[in-house]
């Protein structure tokens, strides 16, 4: 089967980071994916241009829900310069693996959410 | 009876290739004859109907309204006026629910079940939007449409009652001919959509008693980009155009209009004529197989999946269980796995399914699901075709543990 669902990717679909709604937030952004239907809620604590907390809530498919763990995970104690910097290739980099294009969207909807805070 | 289902296939070129196409249900695929008949049009004679007096356009008009004829014969409609060609099911009620906006008054109620597809959801609901009609949602009884629920919900205060003929995501066929006359005894009107029956039952509109019908071509082994509103003739004649323009006048001057006859009134510019004529030929090579072998066939293959989802207890079918009559459509969830994991995972294999909420959002909000995964069959699908899916979901279910 398809090499990008690997061990690693649906560990974090099971067991997912960040997951759940953050108690104290300055930012609550919502997210969807029309091609597949994932729908989230990146919720930031950014204090001082930096992010001190971040977690998502709401149901995807594993490629955005392991997107949204390691997303989440890399963007604790960034600025929100640092935030405005992280591209698709970073993503790739901490998955491992490229995606082709109509997965980009799954796996980058919680990074593009998050990215919504620099609007 | 299997040897007639490779017959079949081999009338479909685009079948030569590794490809278990189980979408039909979004949309079919198009067998050689109707290709051939779209060709035949474009190479031989190619050139607008109702106008020309050379012998080009005298046979487009010809095949045209021959098509209309067939199409009338084919939904047992009693007139071939009462077929008006549309863009599609979603085009044939968005029409009918902007002329029937004259008909409706303020304050009335409309019904419509929450198992709808959007075509035949949002065109009603905006309809009560400008005419401050109450909605009337239906919803689910053991997994299906409550019929009884919708029996009961049409009063003295209904104007117009909405179903699909089978559901697009549970399969499941509605018993249209009781809608229709609780709807007629309380001076209601009953429309009704067609769009994944006509491929799989035979339907006949006069037998049904329904005052509007719709379908679409795509769906029907035909092209895409046509489909057919039948209109009971006399709620045609109460009802106002909605598109005008060319090829539906009788008369215009600078101050006047006076319309065409029915049905040309309600065909205004000129029509996709190819897929007319792609319509009308799909038509007579559905009828040439039958629909004793169509239905059989595609029977033989619902009791199959069925035998197949009984011995894997972690598919979970959506539309209740054996006990309710459907066609070959088969929408499953499988928990903990994502339908569009499922649908990529399928895609991988050369297996095309549907993932998500198949434009009828209604059934997943009121299941609280994300959407599901969606297999449906057709005259040409096979028993091999089953057994390929399901070792694969076999495979993905494995993966996920």
């Amino acid at each position: 089967m398809e090499d990008i669902y690997r061990e690693y990717i649906l560990d974090l679909y099971r067991s997912p980071l960040n997951k759940g709604v953050l108690e104290h937030h300055t930012h609550k952004i919502h997210g969807h994916n029309a091609n597949c239907g994932d729908d989230i809620w990146v919720y930031l604590d950014i204090i001082d241009n930096q992010v001190q907390n971040v977690s998502f809530d709401g149901v995807g498919c594993a490629l955005c829900v392991a997107g949204a763990s390691l997303t989440t995970e890399k963007l604790k104690g960034l600025t929100i310069d640092e935030l405005a910097q992280i591209t698709v290739a970073d993503l790739y980099q901490w998955l491992g693996i490229e995606m082709e294009a109509t997965r980009v969207k799954c796996v980058a909807l919680a990074l593009r959410t998050a990215q919504e805070v620099l609007k | 009876m299997e040897d007639k289902v490779f017959t079949i296939r081999e009338q479909f070129p685009i079948l030569n290739q590794d490809l278990v196409y189980l979408d039909s249900g979004a949309s079919s695929l198009t067998p050689e004859v109707v290709l051939e008949s779209m060709n035949t049009y474009y190479r031989s004679y190619r050139a607008n109907i109702h106008r020309g007096v050379y012998h080009l356009s005298e046979r487009a008009t010809a095949e045209y309204e021959g098509a209309r004829s067939k199409i009338a014969e084919f939904i047992g409609a009693n007139r071939a006026e009462e077929i008006i060609f549309t863009r599609g099911a979603t085009d044939g009620l968005n029409m009918l629910a902007e002329m029937l906006g004259s008909r409706v008054r303020a304050g009335q109620n409309i019904i419509i079940p929450v198992t709808e597809h959007h075509s035949n959801m949002l065109p009603w609901r905006e309809l009560a939007r400008k005419c401050n009609l109450e909605i009337k949602y239906i919803y689910l009884k053991d997994g299906i449409l409550d019929e009884q629920a919708l029996l009961d919900a049409i009063d003295d205060n209904t104007s117009i009652v909405v179903i699909g003929h089978i559901s697009n995501v549970l399969g499941t066929i509605h018993n249209i001919k009781q809608v229709v006359q609780k709807a007629h005894t309380k001076g209601a009107l009953c429309i009704v959509d067609g769009a994944q029956a006509v491929a799989h039952i035979p339907v006949s509109v006069s037998n049904l008693g329904v005052d509007a019908y719709v379908f679409s071509g795509h769906k029907l082994y035909a092209p895409t980009g046509i489909g057919v509103l039948w209109v009971k003739y006399n709620l045609l004649e109460q009802l106002t155009p909605s598109r005008i323009g060319g090829d539906m006048v009788d008369y215009v001057n600078l101050e006047a209009i006076e319309y065409a006859p029915i049905p040309q009134r309600f065909e205004a510019g000129t029509p996709p004529i190819a897929e007319v004529i792609g319509l009308a030929r799909a038509i007579d090579w559905l009828q040439e197989i039958g629909w004793e072998y169509i239905q059989s066939h595609e029977q033989d293959l619902v009791q199959y999946i069925w035998e197949q989802i009984s011995a894997r207890p972690w598919l979970q079918v959506l539309g209740g269980g054996r006990e309710n009559m459907r066609i070959a459509c088969f929408a499953f969830i499988i928990d903990n796995i994502h339908t569009h994991d499922i649908a990529y995972l399928l895609a991988k294999e050369n297996i095309c399914v549907r993932s998500g909420q198949h434009c009828a959002s209604g059934i997943a909000q009121v299941l609280g699901i994300a959407g599901s995964t969606r297999a449906t069959f057709g005259i040409y699908n096979t028993r091999q075709e089953v057994d390929g899916l399901m070792q694969a979901l076999d495979k993905i279910y494995t993966k996920f543990q």
